[in-house]
């Protein structure tokens, strides 16, 4: 921590005592940000005994590694969970990016001359909806996705509010010369559109794609409203159920041969904060490239906000 | 718009001329359309089912156009219900709370990391500030139950009994929850709002602070003469923005961090998880399906109003 | 500007061709008990026709047919039952079978009832006055009638007359009822290891009272062991019997004796209320799991082995169902008398949703249940080799390493439950002339046979049974603080959703049902 006297303070610069006193605080604001994350982290590598025992704690009396051995061993269906959550993910981002980039596009385009009518196909959607109820029952009698894979992509794959952010991008770093002395090189409008427009767009693209990446990672609500079979369950849908109910846990997976026994040895408790952590872990890693790109984004959300 | 001077030369054309020579455009739009057209306008022609008692014909358009037509008996039986004032008002309320500290607190603290003399350090507050944000409300669900489990939760084995207090039923607990929703709510955005307010404020010419400074103005002159005025447009608008969302409560919030606890019901229940409820619970389309529309069109008013006064204070800011 | 335009004209638009919609729409000709009739009529038209056919010949083109089904839990290995069905079913049906488990309790309800009434195309769907409520759902036309097709039905002489027009509404029978015990009575089952340790005699429990000291031992010697296990509507609340008219989180119930005929709000009975409390003494004893409002999955948690007792609907043999189901051994204590009520002519049924696409081939599977001794067997307790081995004809041994089925010896749920294989060591080889006996010695409550048709008080019941979702949780639970305080509240609530309306709607109705049994 910086306890720089004032005879080193610059000139527009604190004194000594308010950068101590703002670094105070804002130590204990990051430490109320992470210590539930933290503390999660600790249940999951505590004996279970102890959590039994003595409740969840900060300072275990004994480490334990059984939460997650248990996981790897009866662990197929979280590994199949595991497995849906990056399929959806992944088609899900590749596929919403595609869509929300190539509608984006001609609204930008000057030249084109239905673009608010179109603009505002997708920009209504965001002011009015016809609610739970009918989206319910489009997916289950009109469009009747509702036990695939694919009920946890369709809805996500449109979105307004990047759409705008989008077309922002397009609008600011691809100028309309450029899209004009592409078309005179005798480039059709989607090669000029993936060859040259969206190279330029890099930084659009990744703040789009990470906004996307995280909308399905973090997904539970399709799954709620509509997921009835145990195999499409994604991981944090299965780590709801998993909170209901603890047992959940076991009682799902199947290689266990003996369910009594297999439940009554399980270490529940550690077991599902060894999930949370599982789920959280891919965040947590990607996180400094979803910082930089969210910081993006949301710099050009504001500009057009 | 600029479109329109453009255009003007065109105009004599057809939509299907325009087809013709910008075909491959309309290629472009033709994916996400359908995705619309399917996601949200197909259940938008569905809002007519809070107008019927919804029975099954043929097809979902059959159904929803022959079903019996009862006026807005649905929605007076939802306004009947002992539970229409009370979402609404927990709705209206918890965000009008949201809305206040979403402004005071990331603004305060923006201002605050901006001045800190160790960069360094205002960059490692930030990404740890701005963790939550990336969890997922059943994470965040984790969160909170590892510390309010009756028997097993921090607060209960730990803190309370560190002063000898008695365990607490915390998801029984209606008192407490106002608290724990917000706290729970600022703990996950409060990082992410603040990224947008230091944005605003990198954006702001140093010199004026500068000469500000070498006139002699303090720190606490400068904030309050320079910083709040240049960022006050952006907060007038997240707040209104966030002033038009206010009939729309986040599910994941009141429907996840409370383990849908019915004992809570009263001070949790916002009208979103109503409808879920509903939806689940009883199998009247038709009150349901109401209770979604009267959110529906009161969000749509307050957007608009919400939307007009943006125009009115900076007219590239208002969404549409 | 152009957009703000747009904006106006779109929502006019909206608003408009909402208000025409709803104009044009007013079909007045397809009230509810015509519309169902109608739908009904249509395909069992067509079905009277195909269904000759379908007997002589085996349709040639393969067709999915879901069957939507409570359970213990969601079992893993329903998939390989289902395909193995499928398998059997190909020369006799040509179904390709898919099966969809959903655990006992609000798990079931909550995804049932939207898809029963979001008209999602399925084919057979268990439906019992405690799940899926067969009467609402009825009579909202979201199931097909059955009538034409039970004409020549061998499922007609299975169930009998009688037991089989129990499930009629407004005339028509819209499910049809397992062949199973038809009577009821509650109690708990007792973990028996704990039984046997702390010596406790059977015999002298009349009430749950009589338990408390072996409770209290539990409590005391037993740590991670909950001497008592509420969840959700399985909870010691059904100790107090009930006799509900509508649906279990519905007021309106009558008292389990014969000669009181008023219709009571059972949730808020003097009789309810000092149970609450009593559950509540036991909660603040530290008796009932701390956080068991919020439990889900009775039989998930029993099969945990941390709870000594849980109340049950019990019948003969419930122990070894349960032990099928568990893995672990129960002891079998019955509390209440044996009655028959509308609980059991309704307790579990199977009803062909209206949106089914194959009616036709969806009533034989059903049939097939009842007749069709390989096949149903198949659902009652798995695959041979895989969950259980045969050890004679009739007689089955569970394999004990098997945890893929827990619905295993739930054979209650379907057809003709007479037809199930017995279990060795387990099930009592006298099991179904025990059940005859049971049917027997039951006596018949008064109130058999009345369906109450909520018609006209639809909302007022949806808007109570919604309350009664809200509370009824932490009152059986006992985890309150203050319980008049919290039924003052419920109570209130209760009456500003129309309660009042709904118990006199019940009460006229009920007393014309009397009279006219008269």
């Amino acid at each position: 921590m910086d306890l720089n006297l004032n005879k080193d303070r610059k000139i527009g610069e604190i004194s000594g005592f308010s950068n101590f006193f703002i670094n105070l605080i804002f130590l204990i604001i990051s430490l109320v940000c992470i210590l539930p994350i933290v503390f999660v982290i600790i249940i999951s590598f505590t004996n279970e005994q102890e959590l039994l025992v003595s409740g969840y704690t900060f300072f275990p009396k004994e480490i334990s590694f059984d939460a997650y051995s248990y996981i790897v061993a009866a662990g197929d269906v979280i590994w199949r969970a595991y497995g849906v959550s990056i399929f959806v993910t992944i088609v899900g981002t590749i596929l919403s990016l595609l869509i929300i980039c190539m509608y984006a596009y001609p609204l930008s385009r000057s030249s084109f001359r239905y673009k608010t009518q179109f603009a505002f196909l997708a920009y209504f959607t965001m002011i009015f909806g016809g609610g739970l109820v009918p989206w319910y029952i489009v997916y289950t009698t009109v469009i009747p996705i509702k036990n695939s894979i694919w009920i946890m992509i369709v809805p996500y794959l449109m979105n307004a509010w990047y759409v705008i952010i989008m077309r922002t991008f397009y609008k600011t770093t691809v100028h309309e010369s450029i899209i004009e002395s592409a078309k005179i090189d005798g480039a059709g409008e989607f090669r000029t559109f993936f060859v040259v427009v969206l190279p330029l767009c890099r930084a659009g693209l990744a703040t789009i794609g990470l906004f996307c990446t995280l909308n399905y990672w973090n997904d539970w609500y399709l799954p709620l409203v509509f997921v009835n079979n145990a195999k499409l369950y994604n991981i944090q849908y299965f780590m709801y159920q998993t909170l209901q109910t603890i047992q959940f846990l076991a009682t799902s997976s199947t290689s266990f041969s003996n369910a009594g026994l297999a439940m009554q040895s399980l270490p529940s408790e550690g077991a599902r904060m060894a999930i949370a952590v599982l789920s959280i872990g891919p965040i947590i890693l990607a996180y400094p490239f979803f910082q930089r790109y969210f910081v993006k984004g949301l710099t050009v959300g504001a500009v057009k906000g | 718009m600029s479109s329109e001077n453009v255009t003007v030369r065109k105009r004599k054309r057809g939509f299907f001329s325009e087809i013709r020579t910008n075909g491959a455009l309309f290629l472009m739009l033709v994916p996400g359309a359908i995705v619309l057209l399917i996601n949200n306008y197909l259940p938008m022609f569905g809002v007519v089912i809070a107008f019927k008692r919804y029975r099954l014909f043929n097809n979902f358009f059959d159904s929803v156009i022959r079903s019996e037509f009862v006026g807005f008996d649905n929605f007076a039986f939802f306004f009947k219900s002992p539970y229409a004032f009370n979402i609404t008002r927990n709705t209206i309320l918890y965000n009008l709370v949201f809305i206040a500290l979403d402004l005071i607190v990331p603004v305060a603290l923006a201002i605050a990391l901006n001045e800190l003399r160790n960069k360094r350090g205002s960059k490692t507050y930030q990404s740890l500030m701005f963790l939550p944000y990336f969890l997922s409300w059943i994470v965040v669900s984790y969160l909170a139950y590892s510390f309010l489990s009756m028997d097993k939760g921090f607060i209960n084995t730990t803190f309370l009994s560190m002063f000898g207090l008695d365990p607490v039923n915390w998801y029984s607990e209606t008192k407490a929850w106002p608290f724990i929703l917000t706290f729970f709510h600022m703990w996950k955005y409060t990082g992410y709002n603040i990224v947008v307010y230091i944005a605003s404020i990198a954006g702001i010419d140093s010199e004026y602070f500068e000469a500000a400074s070498l006139d002699g103005a303090s720190k606490w002159q400068q904030i309050r003469h320079i910083t709040l005025p240049l960022l006050q447009p952006i907060m007038i608008i997240m707040t209104l923005l966030a002033v038009g969302r206010i009939f729309n409560a986040d599910f994941g919030l009141f429907y996840n961090v409370t383990k849908n606890s019915g004992s809570i019901a009263s001070v949790t229940d916002v009208i979103d998880t109503y409808v879920y409820k509903a939806l689940r619970n009883s199998n009247n389309m038709g009150m349901t399906a109401a209770a979604g529309l009267y959110q529906a069109v009161v969000g749509c008013i307050t957007v608009f109003t919400a939307n007009m006064v943006v125009r009115k204070i900076d007219k590239d800011k208002a969404l549409f | 500007m152009k957009m703000k335009r747009y904006l106006c004209l779109a929502l006019v638009v909206v608003f408009m061709l909402a208000i025409a919609l709803t104009g044009c729409g007013g079909d007045k000709a397809s009230s509810d008990s015509s519309t169902a009739a109608s739908t009904a009529a249509e395909s069992s038209a067509a079905a009277e026709s195909s269904t000759a056919e379908a007997t002589a010949t085996v349709p040639a083109e393969t067709v999915d047919l879901t069957w939507i089904l409570a359970g213990p839990q969601a079992d893993p290995d329903v998939d390989m039952i289902a395909q193995k069905a499928s398998e059997y079913l190909k020369d006799k049906l040509n179904v390709n079978l898919k099966m969809q488990v959903f655990s006992y309790g609000t798990a079931y309800d909550n995804k049932v009832n939207a898809m029963l009434s979001a008209g999602e195309a399925i084919d057979v769907v268990f439906t019992a006055g405690w799940a899926a409520d067969y009467k609402n759902n009825a009579q909202k036309g979201f199931f097909l009638a059955l009538d034409d097709y039970l004409k020549n039905s061998p499922i007609r002489e299975i169930d009998g007359e009688d037991f089989l027009n129990s499930a009629k509404i407004n005339g028509k029978i819209y499910a049809v009822n397992t062949n199973k015990e038809q009577a009821h009575q509650w109690g708990f089952l007792l973990k028996k290891d704990l039984v046997d340790k702390y010596k406790v005699d059977i015999a002298s429990i009349k009430k749950m009272e009589d338990l408390e000291p072996v409770f209290e031992q539990i409590k005391k010697n037993e740590p991670g062991i909950y001497p008592l296990l509420p969840v959700q509507m399985d909870a010691p609340f059904k100790l107090l019997d009930w006799d509900n008219l509508s649906a279990d989180d519905a007021p309106g119930a009558l008292y389990p004796v014969n000669g009181k005929t008023t219709v009571v709000n059972q949730f808020t009975a003097p009789e309810s209320i000092a149970h609450y409390k009593k559950m509540q003494e036991y909660y603040k004893k530290g008796w009932i799991p701390a956080d068991a409002a919020t439990l889900e999955g009775q039989v998930t948690l029993m099969t945990s082995g941390k709870y000594f007792a849980n109340s049950q609907s019990m019948k003969p043999g419930k122990d070894a169902e349960m032990k099928i189901s568990t893995k672990i051994d129960w002891v079998q204590l019955n509390l209440t008398p044996a009655v028959k009520t509308n609980r059991e002519a309704g307790g579990s049924m199977l009803a062909i949703p209206a949106k089914s696409k194959n009616p036709d081939r969806a009533f034989k599977f059903i049939e097939m249940l009842y007749t069709d001794k390989t096949l149903r067997n198949m659902f009652s307790f798995g695959l041979e080799g895989v969950h259980y081995d045969k050890v004679s004809d009739n007689v089955i041994a569970m394999k004990p390493d098997n945890k893929g089925y827990a619905s295993a010896g739930n054979g209650w749920r379907f057809g003709d439950q007479f037809k199930d294989y017995l279990v060795k060591d387990v099930d009592d080889p006298q099991k179904w002339e025990k059940f005859k006996q049971f049917n027997d010695s039951a006596t018949a409550l008064d109130s058999l046979g009345f369906a109450f048709n909520p018609k006209d008080v639809e909302a007022e019941v949806a808007a109570c049974q919604s309350v009664v979702q809200n509370y009824y949780k932490q009152l059986f639970t006992g985890s309150v603080k203050d319980v008049d305080a919290e039924v003052a509240k419920m109570d209130k609530e209760l009456k500003t959703a129309g309660v009042e309306k709904v118990l006199k709607e019940m009460q006229t109705q009920y007393d014309a049902f009397l009279a006219a049994k008269k």
